[in-house]
């Protein structure tokens, strides 16, 4: 058996996780606004942002699927050890995935892949928390995206790196069902190296 | 449930994990502090006070219940050198699982575990076993037995 790496979780468990919390909850309700998360030290693929939103975000109760680029050992040892979180083969029982952006294409049925909730339920939908290459909250390089919605006052600009067609067209609306399984549908949190933005299923988006 | 046997380098480290854990927080402390200077450890789970649930078994082979919560901190830390340690103990003194941590990523280390072995293990379990001894005398005066009379039916 190989030694597996343990990395430094919160230093604070309580102050930094509910610090993270909040920094998400500004994100998640005012969509388009980004925040800084941080964690000490990160692990293979899996940025120490990322990290720290999986530290703030799960438990024993909320099971997480890993896409394959974030299937390794040591990252499958560390999200378990520093927060319980189970990791499921199933897609559908997940309210957490975790992926690179460009893997949206390879996974099959997108956006169905995931749960979205009951009509009871639609809060049960899943997160997917996509790991990108970087967020802007100006127009840049990357796809530059025109939100509108809840939370936002007249529109917030955003530009978020290598997002793939798959997933564009979904979030834009093209195919008309996100706005058409609404309230039912999936929330999205796309994370660079320090900065994340939230899309929740409210947000209208626009490709520029 | 079949559980693989433990090998000796398992059993070692669990007879220290076990000793400095039910050893008194001070003493451990007192006699580990020599040990510590120059000694460099990372918090890869800072010391952190949480319940776990106790079972138990009726007679010690009958079937599991709860038996109820208890407090306990743990805490894990990593050497210069790169070894884990891991501390559970009962109660919510982080110094003690702090230290009880430091002290397991040292023990793994051949260099340090010879003399850490003789001057805080062994005189901690020492302490222990004399505790457990004294107890054990004391609960025996009060033991009483019970008969059951022959109702001479027959």
């Amino acid at each position: 058996m190989t030694a597996l790496t343990l990395i430094k979780g919160f230093q604070k468990p309580t102050h930094d996780s509910q610090r993270v919390f909040r920094q998400l909850l500004k994100a998640m309700s005012e969509p388009g606004t980004l925040v800084c998360v941080d964690s000490p030290e990160s692990i293979d693929s899996l940025h120490a942002s990322t990290f720290a939103v999986c530290q703030a975000m799960m438990d024993q109760q909320t099971p997480l699927w890993l896409s394959p680029h974030f299937t390794t050992s040591n990252i499958k040892h560390n999200l378990h050890f520093h927060t319980g979180v189970p990791i499921v083969e199933d897609s559908q029982q997940a309210l957490f995935a975790l992926m690179g952006p460009a893997e949206i294409d390879s996974v099959e049925r997108f956006p169905h892949v995931f749960f979205q909730g009951t009509d009871e339920y639609p809060e049960t939908g899943c997160t997917v928390i996509v790991q990108v290459q970087s967020v802007k909250d100006d127009l840049g390089e990357g796809v530059n995206l025109r939100l509108t919605g809840p939370g936002i006052e007249t529109a917030q600009l955003v530009s978020i790196s290598d997002l793939s067609p798959t997933l564009l067209d979904y979030l834009s609306n093209q195919t008309g069902e996100r706005n058409g399984s609404f309230p039912l549908g999936l929330d999205f949190i796309f994370i660079d190296q320090n900065q994340l933005v939230c899309l929740p299923r409210t947000t209208q988006v626009e490709v520029l | 449930m079949i559980s693989k046997p433990m090998s000796d380098t398992q059993k070692t480290r669990q007879h220290w994990m076990s000793v400095m854990a039910k050893s008194n927080s001070d003493s451990l402390i007192k006699l580990s502090n020599v040990y510590m200077d120059q000694q460099d450890f990372e918090n890869i789970r800072p010391a952190e006070v949480g319940l776990t649930q106790i079972r138990g078994r009726m007679g010690g082979t009958g079937s599991q219940f709860n038996v109820g919560d208890m407090t306990i901190t743990r805490c894990v830390v990593q050497s210069a050198k790169g070894h884990y340690g891991h501390s559970y103990i009962a109660g919510r003194d982080k110094n003690h699982a702090l230290r009880a941590a430091q002290l397991d990523a040292m023990l793994q280390d051949p260099t340090h575990q010879h003399s850490l072995m003789e001057n805080i293990i062994q005189p901690l379990a020492h302490t222990l076993a004399t505790q457990q001894a004294q107890k054990a005398n004391n609960v025996a005066q009060t033991k009483v037995n019970f008969f059951t009379l022959v109702r001479g039916e027959d």
